[in-house]
């Protein structure tokens, strides 16, 4: 997020409270003690923290500078294109692509821009899965400089990377649809949670995400520049969302799916279902070995306990997660919160993923979206989802001393 | 006659809130999954000059840590509070906590810079224990707010035997 918007919040928060506006300290609770002061980490991260699943800024085609006035037909549009592609050595940025493609469909109306329809449902589980994204997205890099180390598989690392640069520079749209597959390969485990989940297919938020996906694979299949990888993510992403928005409304509507099958494998076993799903894709079989790595790195112990409140209820057999020195302690204490409420449940498994862990409480979070629509607990929803990275890489807390109460 | 114990309170200080926290997007977190988040840091009202000046002038954490910075010696208030009470809980504090949860509420306590799972049970309240350390500890399920290690069944009543 950038400094200014950070720094605005600051002050208004500092206004709010009333309190000198120099405000510099903030307690910062750090995943371990708070005597490693290494981690710099912002206090404060914000809605801006989404647009980080970033798309580095590259020059790119505006359709406007070819038509009308330089190029007299369509096809010399067309070609004048391609010549600045190769002109500026671009490596097929899909900002270009689709400036031709734009030229080349203008009167068949097949404008891959054009702005669809997308509910809001279907907003949230596609924010909900670039947020998801971007923290995989880290914990990646952070195989991949692990990785970097041993030199047998150096070329690993960047390849991954460079699917991932692909990914980045795409459209809003086409990026939220990448984040879902990097999403969906790494998730395996969570995709398991809900395989006991009735299924949903034929709610108009999933119609409107599968509408704008199908014409962007149209799209790439018409630019020559056709991305085996976003393809693929079209079909991984339906599952994703349908996961996604399991909530008591849209069960209502459901039918029977079709097409996506669920791995019936516990934990990382599925990951390697999903890597036969797209070994179209050159780097895929590399990617989900990084992404192996990279959950064995960010996953923590869990434990079963016996509980037994009181002699008159019998005793329940809960498994909790444990706090490893790096876990992010605040995530791991409301999810077992909710472990001990019995509003969640985890796998009987040793180890559970920073990734499942995040993708349990947005399950719980979805789930208990209020039957009537409730435009406050969208927005909460959507801050909250904007600040879960950040979460676990800490927690800022400001303790006010001014607040009394009367006892009750 | 019934003499409700209010009554009385109406001629104590005001109290410090065991759940006051700056809002911000983060503790969103705690509001939208119905978990109170609660703090045992503040001071004694016994202690008036600190539980003033802590209110009214350092107002929060942040406010006390800027004031220090600037001048500690004129926040020597705020220095004694914070060197007294290192684990950022007071007894008094405590205290207002098991006031305030509910028996058989779960909630989540932020304690030494770290938060953990707390609940209320008949006997008082305990700290879910989440150390990798005690993975293999079947018996150590939860520990008291003054460090005593406990089973699974907690709270019993019939435990007490």
């Amino acid at each position: 997020m950038n400094k200014e918007s950070q720094k605005n919040y600051a002050e208004n928060i500092a206004n709010d409270v009333d309190l000198p506006s120099n405000i510099t300290s903030t307690l910062h609770v750090k995943p371990t003690s708070f005597l490693d002061s290494e981690d710099t980490t912002k206090p404060l991260e914000l809605a801006e923290e989404r647009s980080a699943v970033p798309s580095p800024p590259k020059p790119t085609i505006n359709v406007n500078d070819l038509m009308p006035s330089s190029a007299n037909t369509k096809e010399e549009a067309i070609q004048m294109a391609e010549e600045i592609i190769q002109e500026r050595k671009l490596q097929d940025l899909p900002e270009d692509r689709s400036a031709i493609a734009a030229i080349a469909d203008d009167d068949v109306e097949c404008n891959p821009k054009i702005d669809l329809p997308v509910s809001k449902e279907a907003r949230t589980a596609v924010d909900y899965s670039i947020m998801l994204a971007s923290e995989v997205e880290a914990s990646r890099k952070e195989a991949a400089r692990a990785e970097d180390s041993s030199s047998q598989k150096v070329s690993v690392a960047p390849a991954v990377v460079k699917s991932e640069g692909t990914s980045l520079s795409f459209t809003q749209e086409e990026q939220a649809q990448i984040s879902l597959t990097l999403d969906v390969r790494d998730n395996a485990s969570m995709k398991n949670s809900h395989s006991n989940s009735p299924s949903i297919s034929s709610n108009a938020a999933i119609k409107d995400i599968r509408f704008s996906q199908d014409t962007s694979s149209v799209y790439h299949s018409k630019s020559t520049a056709p991305s085996i990888l976003s393809t693929t993510a079209v079909i991984d992403a339906h599952g994703l969302i349908q996961d996604r928005l399991e909530s008591p409304r849209e069960l209502s509507e459901s039918s029977p799916k079709t097409g996506e099958s669920r791995p019936e494998e516990k934990g990382s076993i599925s990951t390697n279902g999903r890597s036969s799903k797209s070994s179209q894709a050159p780097n895929a079989s590399s990617t989900s070995k990084s992404v192996a790595h990279a959950q064995a790195i960010e996953s923590y112990v869990t434990k079963k306990i016996q509980l037994q409140p009181s002699p008159e209820v019998p005793a329940r057999t809960l498994r909790i997660v444990l706090q490893n020195e790096n876990g992010p302690c605040c995530l791991i204490a409301v999810l077992n919160a909710l472990i001990i409420k019995e509003q969640i449940q985890l796998e009987e498994q040793d180890r559970i993923s920073s990734v499942t862990l995040t993708g349990l409480l947005g399950d719980y979070l979805l789930k208990h979206r209020p039957s009537q629509h409730d435009p406050n607990w969208e927005h909460n929803l959507q801050d909250l989802l904007n600040v879960l990275p950040s979460i676990q890489k800490g927690m800022d807390v400001n303790i006010q001393f001014s607040e009394y109460e009367h006892r009750a | 006659m019934n003499i409700e114990p209010k009554i009385c309170i109406w001629f104590t200080n005001d109290l410090h809130s065991v759940s006051a926290f700056e809002m911000t997007p983060q503790m969103l977190l705690f509001d939208m999954i119905k978990v109170r988040l609660f703090h045992a840091w503040i001071p004694d009202p016994a202690q008036a000059e600190t539980s003033r000046y802590l209110q009214n002038v350092c107002k929060s954490f942040n406010g006390a840590q800027n004031l220090i910075v600037q001048d500690p010696e004129a926040a020597f208030l705020a220095v004694n509070f914070f060197e007294e009470n290192p684990m950022q809980s007071t007894p008094y504090g405590l205290d207002r906590l098991a006031d305030k949860m509910n028996i058989d509420e779960t909630a989540i306590l932020f304690r030494n810079n770290h938060f953990s799972t707390v609940w209320k049970g008949w006997q008082g309240i305990a700290t879910l224990v989440t150390d990798v350390g005690f993975v293999d500890e079947a018996q150590i399920v939860w520990e008291t707010l003054q460090g005593d290690m406990l089973n699974g069944c907690f709270a019993s009543p019939a435990q007490e035997r």
